[in-house]
């Protein structure tokens, strides 16, 4: 492994002895490009929250200011330590989340206050937004719209396949792909169904026992 | 304002809840004075990046033997007016020490007051 650098161990000495301008020193070289490479290797959290990264890693600075034994000069450099300290502080702090949402989540889920002023149980599956997740999601939703594209011609009937595939039940929602929402409501339901039942057999007759 | 910049501030602002930092000194000051950052920083005589980079420095002890030399190399490493510096240092560090009277007197009456209150029982 890579020994930190001559510079790296002036500063690190700097650090040990509580100098005036050793944590000042230590942001000027290494706060921007610490934050970049975590956000780099991290891009999925960047762009869900953009201020996390840069919290989480002033955070490790100040840990590694207050506790400077944590860095090993003879071991890492302390551009690597930086890097690798804050990475593993986001991960906590991230998962730390992911746990706080599903938690919310599943309150939100079990009890829903309805306009009425009473609550009512509402059934749902948790469902956490993790990066990993968010990506699988999008991978599935690519691959699904590719195959249903094989198998309609035009973008609503794709679009109504989705929304068939997703289970959804309201009129509303049919009629507004099928841009028919001048219509009266009866008038709505027959063309929904009646293209429901069209995307249906398509489906039935293409895609019985795919999965996505 | 260039990304580093805002860094620097970001980790400042942190910086500005420890009073071993120049930060917490410079809001105290702020907050005494009644005057904006810009004008501390005019008076500084320093660019924004040099400001950020002054409040993350450590606050020399005013009453150590080489206050100014410390006082020196923080100003020489932040571009900064070194009269100006030692202005807000001592300001603001007779502000805190008075106030810190103000907590010791207010401890003494509250002690007095007790002892009082069971003299009276």
């Amino acid at each position: 492994m890579a020994q930190a650098t001559p510079d790296e161990i002036e500063l690190h000495k700097l650090i040990r002895l509580g100098d005036d301008l050793a944590f000042a020193k230590l942001c000027d070289t290494y706060l921007e490009p610490t934050i970049k490479k975590v956000r780099n290797f991290n891009w999925q959290i960047y762009l869900s929250d953009s201020s996390l990264i840069s919290e989480v890693v002033i955070d490790s600075f100040y840990g590694y200011f207050y506790n400077p034994e944590k860095f090993n000069p003879e071991k890492q450099t302390l551009e690597k330590f930086l890097v690798m300290d804050a990475e593993g502080d986001l991960k906590n702090a991230w998962s730390k989340r992911a746990k706080h949402q599903q938690k919310f989540k599943s309150i939100d889920n079990e009890v829903e206050f309805n306009e009425q002023y009473w609550n009512s149980k509402k059934e749902g599956n948790v469902s956490v937004d993790t990066p990993t997740q968010i990506m699988i999601d999008n991978e599935a939703e690519k691959i699904l719209n590719a195959e249903l594209e094989k198998h309609f011609d035009s973008d609503k009937d794709v679009e109504m396949a989705n929304l068939i595939l997703a289970k959804e039940r309201g009129t509303d929602a049919y009629a507004c792909v099928l841009e028919i929402t001048h219509l009266s409501f009866e008038e709505q339901q027959q063309e929904v169904k009646r293209n429901k039942d069209r995307i249906k057999k398509v489906l039935d007759r293409k895609m019985k026992g795919k999965q996505f | 304002m260039d990304e580093k910049i805002k860094m620097l501030e970001l980790a400042s602002c942190k910086a500005a809840a420890d009073s071993g930092f120049i930060a917490y000194l410079v809001n105290k000051y702020l907050e005494v004075e009644n005057i904006s950052e810009q004008e501390i920083l005019s008076a500084l005589h320093c660019s924004e990046e040099d400001y950020f980079k002054l409040k993350l420095c450590r606050v020399p002890d005013v009453n150590a033997t080489d206050f100014v030399s410390r006082l020196n190399r923080i100003s020489e490493y932040t571009n900064s007016s070194s009269v100006e510096l030692n202005k807000i240092i001592k300001r603001a560090n007779s502000i805190l020490r008075l106030s810190g009277d103000n907590v010791e007197q207010h401890n003494y009456l509250m002690a007095a007051r007790d002892k009082q209150n069971k003299e009276k029982k």
